[in-house]
């Protein structure tokens, strides 16, 4: 795994590589300069709330799924309907 | 991180480490590196020598840093900052400068005759009541959590070797809001494939 990608499983979400420094220790490696900021707990709280509630999210699925498509909505019903019986839910 | 190296192979990279920066410390910076170290190369890499000119050549002799991570984002007054892996010292004395009296500033470092090295270092200078040093290692950092304001480091991360929880451990410390300023190696090229090779280069 490459550093930047080690840095973002750290913590640091916006970590990023800002330039190379010119001094080389070998021929294979160079000094980079890389910045990393700890998120602040505001910005912790925004990612929180920027996530989809998951009811939301599953309400969405569930109404393109009997959206309009190849079958009518009567159909995919029929099917859910059939589909819950076999695996002894109670709809 | 699952390097692909043995236990043994580890052991001869961290022994190699220490031998390397002990030699480091008794020779000085102008043994053991392949760029610019001193003064040039704080210079070449805009360091703030305007805030150093009370500083004796000695000590800025030992600058061995790869790049200037001060060049990253500003320190400010009154900050709490690390140095991991402070080497001679000269990363924390800028550190120490730039937060003034009412910040403070520790330095830490593997290698005891490092340490050794910057406190003599230190002694060059009036006494600071703002600086600290500790030997330990950056993948278990002796300090509690949210402790520093910005965590500083040059030429480090690439010789640990378990660099993810090195910089788990760098994140743990730091404040929310917290700035890791970090100069440091990166390969720009391919390593030679065989396993020998990747040892050797660890601590170039």
């Amino acid at each position: 795994m490459d550093f930047l990608a080690l840095l973002k499983k750290a913590g640091f979400p916006s970590a990023e590589l800002v330039k190379l420094t010119g001094f080389k220790s070998s021929p294979y490696t160079e000094g980079a300069l890389i910045y990393g900021g700890k998120p602040s707990v505001m910005q912790d709280k925004e990612a929180a709330r920027s996530q989809k509630d998951p009811l939301q999210a599953y309400e969405e699925f569930r109404s393109l799924t009997f959206g309009p498509g190849a079958l009518d909505r009567k159909t995919k019903y029929l099917i859910a309907l059939g589909a819950s019986l076999a695996a002894g839910c109670d709809p | 991180m699952g390097s692909g190296l043995t236990e043994q192979e580890m052991a001869a990279i961290r022994q190699g480490i220490k031998e390397k920066y002990s030699r480091v410390a008794a020779a000085g910076s102008g043994c053991c590196f392949q760029y610019p170290t001193g003064e040039e190369g704080m210079r070449l890499q805009g360091y703030p020598l305007h805030l150093l000119k009370d500083v004796p050549k000695a000590f800025l002799d030992s600058f061995c840093g790869v790049g200037n991570p001060f060049s990253l984002g500003p320190i400010n007054e009154g900050e709490a900052v690390l140095d991991i892996g402070c080497g001679a010292g000269v990363d924390t004395l800028v550190a120490a400068r730039l937060v003034g009296p009412k910040g403070r500033v520790v330095g830490l470092d593997v290698t005891p005759e490092m340490v050794g090295k910057a406190q003599a270092n230190f002694a060059l200078l009036p006494p600071q009541g703002n600086i600290s040093f500790q030997v330990g290692e950056a993948e278990s950092l002796p300090f509690p959590e949210g402790e520093f304001d910005a965590v500083i480091s040059n030429g480090v991360f690439n010789l640990t070797l378990d660099k993810e929880k090195a910089l788990k451990e760098a994140y743990r410390v730091l404040k929310p809001g917290g700035r890791l300023l970090l100069a440091d190696m990166v390969l720009v090229a391919d390593l030679p494939g065989e396993l020998a090779g990747k040892v050797e280069n660890w601590y170039q």
